[in-house]
């Protein structure tokens, strides 16, 4: 977590659930979504690694993954990327001899290839990547994580 | 030293010595209970109590007396915060069980004292603009009183008028009930009045920024192909855009073409102007457009009135008038109006033209008379279609430049339809007339004078508060946006700092809901007198110092949720002690940490009850707190809990006698749970 990020309200809630609680369970699925409660879900195959969601994160709960992953390529569907990607990933499996499998490096300084890892036992749920994110790779769902209750 | 000055209310709040004695024990002894008879009507018991830092009135509802007590305390120049405990209605007048009420009006008065011990509610004097200068956008007839209002009280105002002529829809109408005025007459009489209002013609307002005090406005003005640019700075807005009639070209059988078949208001700025019309036959329709779903789905309210002014108008030139409805709505004595129309003869049929066609030159309509099932045919000289009245489409311009709410039809929201119909979700900006809803002439003319009211108290008088407006502690808030997006009166903003995002409070836009307090995850949005600790505080203190076997912690929402207990009370309904009040200023301020701190307090259950759906006084408050109710609940379910501990109530504080019911459901149904 980045340094000085007191959460003073969350640990007091957890406290009380702790307390009162009589099960605990890894996770929850609830009705609808409210700030704190939901969680993040990260698509990779939308993800142009602009590293807007690593940039803001108000409790740095990304991190960026200097990996690109080739077999992502074929699993993408291609009429809902970006033309200019499409037209990459179009290539980059047309010219290809041989399967495409395995990751490729990427080195630091250049947004826009990679992917980014979403810590979820940080998140707060505060959905300003959400917002943030120009692609929509991320998006919140009805699914509350209680694990970082129990800890 | 707290004070705890214990109102006998004539014998209602009828604590013994024994009982005054028992409570003074289990607060402590550094607090000291007086105990006075009416204090609402009597002068002694307040020369005393300049000595107390803390005041706790344990008397009868704030929503009665909270004015007077203020008021009673400034007089004595006494600057101290206080809290009204509720034992009237809340406590004396619903409980039977002696024993049982005396531990919860301990647990009331303890808890008011915990939270008074670390509160940091303060005197607060926020001084008025000293700018005073007032926008008024639209010179109707609503703006113009506005105006007209204002100057009496040496306030300047500028009217900006986007059409070249001042008067609006009032202007255009030939005479208005009761004395048969000519509209143009009561603007021109208004504009008499006016000596130092501004009225920028062909004008529109472009932008607007700043807060209340202090509006920043900027201006268009076009004519003849020149464009000129104003900027004025005011205290207030006052948006009186009022109505326009539809053009019915959307229906097309009708075939308006504005000469032989015309508006309603084409007519009467015809009459106005002084032509002749007689010896034609004219047939009127009703309702063109208004309650029709595929158009304007609402009753246009004032447009039977002028058709019928106008139907008596052209009967007594001599014409042969037709009027074709669906529904007759003279509210009040208008009914007059129809009962002269049907004396001079003029013909009524219920049912819509279906069908206008010209044969050599003469038009014809076809009616569907629905009261006699028959296809009628007229010949006739003019058709005239009393068409809908809308929003002017600039309202949705006008709403985004300064970020204030329409509903569907494009009018502006007010604030609370009921009990704040001239405020917007905005300080300092007002809705007057027919901006929010079609209204005839002597209603806009009383809001005319409402809004004038409002601003003149609003700019003349420092505002007191105790609770002031939310804060937010930079050295905690992490810039998560949280407050931001949830904030319903658009009072957070984002700024920039060294150390990144921070939110920020706009104290001018602030209303103090809380409900940036109650979901803050750090805890840097704080609210004095609402504030996290002292939230916990009381809900600790409250539920662990009533000595009950049930225990249900009741968060009451200080707008219709707290009225409504407060009726139950009045009509003395009882319902069992074990109900503990929790009072907020909105149910937007309960958090989830403050519903699950309740249940590890001990309490067996949480009871949340606020306005309505779409009735709450600070927009979307229970919104959040619906939402928060359903995952809280969820989350009980999940580990190991019964959801049915929590519940949330909405009511309006006229239908106390269902909350009284659900009340004691709720009851039933934590005993059950209890007893399992």
């Amino acid at each position: 977590m980045k340094e000085g990020v007191k959460l003073n309200n969350l640990e007091k809630l957890f406290e009380c659930i702790k307390k009162i609680a009589k099960r605990n369970p890894e996770k929850i699925l609830l009705p609808n979504t409210f700030f704190i409660f939901g969680s993040v879900k990260y698509d990779e195959s939308k993800c142009i690694a602009c590293l807007t969601c690593y940039e803001n994160c108000p409790l740095g709960a990304y991190d960026v993954e200097r990996k690109f992953d080739l077999s992502m390529i074929k699993k993408i569907d291609l009429s809902k990327t970006y033309w200019k990607r499409a037209i990459i990933y179009q290539l980059i499996m047309e010219i290809a001899v041989k399967d495409l499998e395995g990751y490729v490096e990427v080195p630091e300084g250049l947004p826009g290839y990679g992917s980014v890892k979403h810590n979820e036992d940080l998140c707060i749920s505060c959905r300003k990547c959400v917002d943030l994110c120009p692609t929509g790779a991320l998006s919140f769902e009805c699914e509350f994580d209680m694990k970082k209750i129990w800890r | 030293m707290i004070g705890i000055l214990i109102c006998k209310c004539n014998g209602v709040i009828n604590l013994n010595d024994e009982e005054i004695k028992n409570i003074k024990q289990s607060i402590g002894n550094d607090v000291e209970i007086v105990v006075e008879n009416a204090i609402c009507i009597r002068d002694e018991p307040w020369d005393n109590l300049k000595k107390y830092d803390k005041l706790i009135i344990a008397a009868c509802s704030p929503q009665m007396h909270e004015v007077t007590f203020t008021n009673k305390l400034l007089d004595r120049k006494i600057f101290i915060p206080f809290m009204i405990v509720n034992l009237r209605e809340h406590a004396f007048f619903v409980h039977e069980n002696r024993e049982k009420l005396i531990e919860k009006v301990k647990a009331q008065i303890k808890a008011a004292v915990e939270k008074m011990r670390i509160t940091r509610m303060k005197y607060r004097e926020e001084s008025p603009p000293k700018n005073t200068n007032v926008l008024i956008i639209g010179s109707g007839i609503s703006g113009l009183k506005v105006a007209e209002c204002l100057e009496k009280f040496g306030i300047k105002c500028y009217i900006v008028e986007k059409s070249n002529e001042i008067g609006g829809i009032v202007k255009k109408l030939p005479n208005i009930y009761p004395y048969n005025i000519p509209g143009e007459k009561l603007i021109n009489d208004i504009l008499k009045r006016l000596n130092k209002t501004e009225i920028i013609t062909n004008a529109e307002v472009v932008r607007v920024s700043g807060k209340f005090g202090d509006y920043d406005v900027t201006i268009l003005r076009r004519e003849d192909n020149l464009i000129e640019i104003m900027s004025k700075k005011v205290s207030c807005i006052v948006l009186a855009t009022g109505i326009e009639e539809w053009k019915p070209y959307d229906i097309p059988y009708l075939k308006y073409n504005g000469n032989n078949v015309l508006t309603q208001l084409e007519l009467s700025e015809m009459i106005r102007n002084g032509k002749k019309i007689s010896g034609k036959k004219i047939f009127m329709q009703l309702c063109v457009g208004s309650r029709d779903e595929k158009h304007f789905s609402y009753c246009s309210r004032i447009c039977c009135m002028y058709t019928l002014e106008n139907a008596i108008t052209l009967k007594e030139m001599g014409n042969d008038v037709y009027v074709g409805f669906m529904d007759i709505r003279t509210t009040w004595k208008t009914e007059e109006l129809f009962k002269k129309a049907r004396e001079l003869g003029i013909k009524f049929i219920r049912g819509k033209v279906s069908n206008v066609y010209e044969v050599n030159g003469k038009l014809k309509i076809s009616i569907e008379n629905t009261l006699e099932n028959v296809i009628e045919e007229y010949d006739v000289d003019y058709l005239v279609l009393s068409s809908a009245l809308k929003a002017p489409e600039t309202n949705m311009i006008l709403s985004q430049i300064l970020n204030i709410e329409t509903d569907r039809y494009n009018f502006f929201k007010k604030l609370y339809p009921k009990l704040r119909g001239v405020e917007t979700s905005k300080r300092g900006i007002y809705i007057v007339g027919a901006a929010s809803e079609p209204k005839d002439v002597d209603e806009c003319i009383m809001e005319a004078k409402a809004v004038a009211k409002k601003i003149i108290n609003e700019i003349s008088k420092p505002r007191i508060s105790f609770i002031g407006r939310s804060k937010i502690d930079k050295s905690l808030c992490i810039g998560c946006r949280i407050c931001y997006k949830l904030c319903p009166h658009s009072a957070i903003e984002m700024i920039q700092t060294e150390e990144g995002e921070k939110a920020s409070v706009l104290e001018e836009n602030c209303k103090s809901c809380g409900t940036c307090v109650a979901n803050c995850p750090t805890g840097a949005a704080q609210l004095d007198g609402y504030s996290t600790e002292e939230m916990l505080k009381y809900i600790d203190t409250i539920v662990n110092s009533a000595n009950l076997d049930v225990k249900i912690a009741t968060f009451v929402c200080y707008e219709c949720g707290y009225a409504a207990l407060d009726m139950i009370g009045l009509n003395k309904l009882k319902y069992p002690e074990e109900f503990l009040i929790i009072p907020v200023p909105c149910l937007g301020r309960v958090g989830a940490l403050d519903i699950f701190k309740a249940f590890s307090s001990g309490a067996d259950g949480v009871l949340l009850i606020g306005c309505l759906d779409n009735g709450c006084h600070y927009i979307k408050g229970n919104n959040y707190a619906t939402l928060l109710t359903s995952i809280c609940k969820r989350i009980l379910k999940e580990i190991g809990l019964e959801e049915d501990r929590l519940e949330i109530i909405k009511v309006v504080n006229a239908d106390y006698k269902r909350l009284h019911k659900k009340m004691i459901d709720f009851y039933n149904k934590i005993l059950n749970i209890k007893n399992r």
